[in-house]
């Protein structure tokens, strides 16, 4: 297909890129600074054509009007498309082992393990993730049983996370020595060796239905990464009420870059690491 | 290897028998259920309302306030537009973002909440504006600034006019403050509303 000439490409003028620059963040959390103006208006225009609005304004009450926000949450899709990949925002990790764990463990009693849910976990890439550097970086792994549960609401996703195979692009973060340790090389692909593999319980979840998750309790870190940025308004309080859920008093949720807790409920402390800032569910929070 | 699995995912205990005795009973995680369940009943808002005029707990609090958003009816909208005039920061605010996503349920009751005696409350009103999801928010944001003779609920509306007006209000906007001749922080907002949906 020919690109669309440059004339017929809807206008958004700086004026425009402005209002919904501030529409955006209110909804989202996400800023996009004068740099990302290119970035934000190929992406509008891309969404006006593609539902065939050339008027900046029209597209604009479209976002802000539409009863189902459907098309309000094709944009999100578009403004913030990532793909997921192993060790994908690292410094999280690197405040799980260095600061959070560390914090978790001084309160466990002989024989408590220590629970981290991974959701969604998608593809698996995340829960392998945190299994590889608990193994390789938290001094205390031999200490403690760790148990990671790792949950998607797309079946789909679960069964190739439960495979652990992954390309080479996927794991191209990961140090060779770890791969060496933890995966081994078929038909040019990387599996994930067995005992990691079953060593997470993979499972279904729909996190914005509250009362579908309470077999989800006794947490100690969510990872809960570039979902709620996907939900509406309702569903997401409605996730931080089941993350809040799950954790225990003095649990952790460590959110997405982009995610910021504070702006969906005020239930959660904003700890801030070295390394990240997280958020921690108060101590004194009825378990 | 210290990761361990386990090896089944425990059965959920069984729910509380009755969600409006838990709800005024249970513990806290209790209560938080009774109120998710309650979300789905529409006989439950006088329950979900009591509850939360006596509930200290903010993480039940929460969950009253997405159960009376969830259910949307009038009568939840009441509700919530009396917690506008709460002394309790905490739980006007919460009412303000709930009322905020709950869209058009709300516009009957907001239209009488622009008219309130209390400035404050006219105020709070204006606030839920912004984030409604409903064509005729400009129009009340607009209809608010022209008649409204607190300078503090013109200026709130004028905030919302910035971002969800139109050049057709321009007019009218103008109109509007040229009867605060004294306010020049009004005229100075004004402007920068206009520069914005021009």
């Amino acid at each position: 297909m020919s690109a669309l000439p440059a004339s017929r490409e809807p206008e958004v003028t700086e004026s425009d890129f402005t209002r919904f620059r501030d529409f955006f963040y209110r909804k989202t959390g996400i800023m996009f600074g004068d740099n990302k103006r290119y970035f934000v208006d190929k992406r509008l225009q891309e969404r006006m054509l593609a539902i065939g609005q050339t008027a900046f304004r029209d597209y604009f009450n479209t976002l802000r009007f539409q009863a189902s926000g459907e098309e309000f949450q094709a944009l999100v899709n578009l403004m913030t498309v990532n793909e997921t990949y192993f060790y994908r925002e690292e410094y999280q990790f690197h405040c799980l082992v260095r600061s959070i764990l560390p914090e978790i463990a001084r309160t466990k009693r002989r024989g408590e393990p220590v629970r981290i849910w991974s959701v969604p976990c998608s593809t698996g890439e995340e829960p392998y993730s945190i299994a590889f550097q608990l193994l390789d970086n938290w001094a205390d792994v031999d200490h403690y049983d760790v148990e990671i549960v790792a949950s998607d609401i797309d079946t789909h996703v679960i069964e190739q996370a439960k495979r652990g195979f992954y390309g080479e692009r996927s794991v191209q973060h990961v140090p060779r020595a770890t791969l060496d340790r933890f995966t081994r090389r078929v038909r040019g692909a990387y599996e994930v060796i067995p005992d990691i593999r079953d060593s997470i319980a993979f499972t279904r979840v729909n996190l914005s239905d509250p009362l579908s998750t309470r077999q989800f309790r006794d947490f100690d870190v969510v990872f809960c990464r570039n979902l709620l940025i996907y939900f509406d308004d309702a569903s997401r309080r409605d996730a931080a009420q089941t993350i809040y859920d799950a954790l225990n008093p003095g649990g952790f949720v460590c959110l997405g870059h982009s995610e910021s807790m504070s702006r969906i409920s005020s239930l959660f402390a904003i700890r801030k690491f070295a390394e990240a800032i997280v958020y921690q569910k108060p101590f004194d929070a009825e378990s | 290897m210290a990761l361990v699995r386990r090896t089944t995912i425990p059965i959920p205990a069984a729910a509380p028998e009755d969600p409006r005795d838990a709800l005024a009973t249970g513990s806290a995680p209790a209560r938080r259920e009774a109120a998710h369940r309650l979300a789905s009943d529409p006989e439950a808002v006088e329950i979900l309302a009591a509850q939360l005029s006596r509930e200290s707990e903010n993480s039940v609090r929460e969950a009253i306030l997405a159960a009376l958003g969830r259910l949307g009816t009038s009568e939840a909208v009441e509700q919530l537009f009396g917690l506008l005039g709460s002394e309790d920061v905490w739980l006007r605010n919460a009412a303000i973002e709930t009322l905020q996503v709950m869209d058009a349920a709300v516009l009957g009751a907001l239209e009488d909440g622009l008219d309130h005696a209390d400035s404050d409350r006219r105020i709070f009103a204006v606030n839920v504006l912004v984030s409604l999801r409903h064509p005729e928010a400009a129009s009340l944001a607009l209809r608010t600034l022209g008649r409204d003779t607190h300078v503090n609920v013109c200026a709130a509306a004028l905030d919302v006019l910035a971002e969800i007006g139109t050049p057709e209000m321009i007019p009218e906007i103008d109109a509007a403050v040229s009867r605060f001749p004294d306010e020049p922080f009004l005229r100075f907002a004004a402007k920068a509303a206009k520069r914005r949906i021009a």
